[in-house]
C-alpha cells in the first residue's frame, strides 16, 4: 500500500478526533436508556470515509476501537465493540457510493441499524441465549435515531469548507 | 427505480419513518399484563424462574463463578440493583417490564428475561 504523507495525517489526526470524541461520550452516563448512546465517533468514520477511502476508514476505525479498548475497556467490551463495528463498517462500505453525497444521513441510518444487529449478534453469542434479541425493536428504533443524527453531521461537514482536507477526488 | 432510490430524501424518510412506527407498536402494542414470570439465565443455562413478578418487591442474589448479581423483582418489574462487573451496564439498564425484554450482564454470561404466558416460544 503506496502511502503518502497528506494521507498518512489525515488518517492519524482522523484517528486521533475520533479517539477524543468516542472518550468524551464515554463519560456521559447512559442511565435512563440502558446502554444506548449516539456513537459520535461514527462521525469520524463516515468523514474517513468521504474524505480519504472506505480502506482507510477501516483502518480509522479498527485504531480507535483497539486504542480505545486498550485504555479504557474490557475484552466484552472490546467484543461488542468490534462486532457493531464491523457490522456498521461492512453495510456502509457497501452502499456508500450507490448514494449521492445528499443522502449520507441514509448511509449513516443503515451503518446505525447494523450496529445495533452486530451489537445484539454479540451478545447473544456471549450471554449463549437468543433472548437479547428480544431487544431488536428498541435497539433499530436507537439505531435509525443515533445514524440519521450521525448521518446529518457528517453530510454537514462534508458540504462544509473543511471538505478542501479531502484527497478523493469527487466523480 | 434505482435513481429514484439514491436521489429521494424524502422517499427514505418515509421508508425510516415507517420502521420507527413499527417498531415502537411492536414495543408497546402487544402482550401487555399477560406475564407473570421471569427467568435468570447464566450461560444460557436457566439458573433459575421467578415465577410470579407481581407481588411486593423481593431480592435475589445471584451468585455463579463469573460473579454476583443482585436482581430485585416486584411490581411487574425486574431490574438488576447492584453487580460486581466491572461496566455495570446491567445496572444502569434500569427496570424491564414486557414480556421479551431482558437485562443483560455480559461480563457475567448473565440474563434476565421476563417470559409471557403466551409468547414465551413465538418471539425468540
Amino acid at each position: 500500500m503506496k502511502i503518502s504523507v497528506r494521507r498518512l495525517t489525515l488518517m492519524a489526526v482522523l484517528t486521533a478526533v475520533s479517539l477524543t470524541v468516542f472518550v468524551i461520550e464515554a463519560q456521559f452516563p447512559v442511565s435512563a436508556v440502558g446502554g444506548i448512546k449516539l456513537g459520535l465517533a461514527n462521525i469520524v468514520t463516515l468523514i474517513a470515509m468521504l474524505f480519504i477511502g472506505r480502506r482507510e476508514a477501516g483502518i480509522v476505525l479498527a485504531l480507535r476501537i483497539i486504542l480505545a479498548s486498550a485504555f479504557y475497556g474490557t475484552f466484552i467490551s472490546f467484543a461488542f465493540s468490534v462486532a457493531g463495528g464491523l457490522a456498521a463498517y461492512t453495510v456502509m462500505c457497501l452502499l456508500i457510493n450507490r448514494f449521492d453525497r445528499k443522502q449520507i444521513w441514509v448511509v449513516s441510518v443503515f451503518g446505525g441499524v447494523f450496529h445495533n444487529f452486530g451489537q445484539i449478534a454479540a451478545a447473544c453469542v456471549i450471554t449463549g441465549s437468543p433472548a437479547a434479541a428480544g431487544l431488536l425493536p428498541y435497539l433499530i428504533v436507537s439505531g435509525i435515531l443515533a445514524g440519521f443524527f450521525t448521518g446529518i453531521c457528517a453530510q454537514r461537514l462534508w458540504f462544509s469548507p473543511l471538505r478542501k482536507f479531502s484527497i478523493k477526488s469527487e466523480k | 427505480m434505482l435513481k429514484v432510490l439514491r436521489s429521494s430524501n424524502i422517499l427514505w424518510a418515509i421508508v425510516f419513518v415507517i420502521i420507527l412506527i413499527i417498531c415502537i407498536l411492536w414495543i408497546y402494542m402487544p402482550w401487555k399484563d399477560s406475564f407473570a414470570a421471569a427467568e435468570i439465565l447464566v450461560d444460557g443455562e436457566l439458573y433459575m424462574t421467578l415465577d410470579d413478578i407481581s407481588g411486593a418487591e423481593k431480592e435475589i442474589t445471584v451468585t455463579t463463578s463469573y460473579g454476583t448479581n443482585v436482581v430485585v423483582y416486584g411490581n411487574n418489574e425486574v431490574y438488576v440493583r447492584s453487580s460486581d462487573c466491572k461496566n455495570q451496564t446491567c445496572v444502569n439498564f434500569g427496570k424491564i417490564s414486557k414480556p421479551g425484554q431482558s437485562v443483560i450482564c455480559a461480563p457475567h454470561r448473565l440474563t434476565v428475561r421476563i417470559c409471557g404466558a403466551k409468547t414465551s416460544d413465538t418471539d425468540i
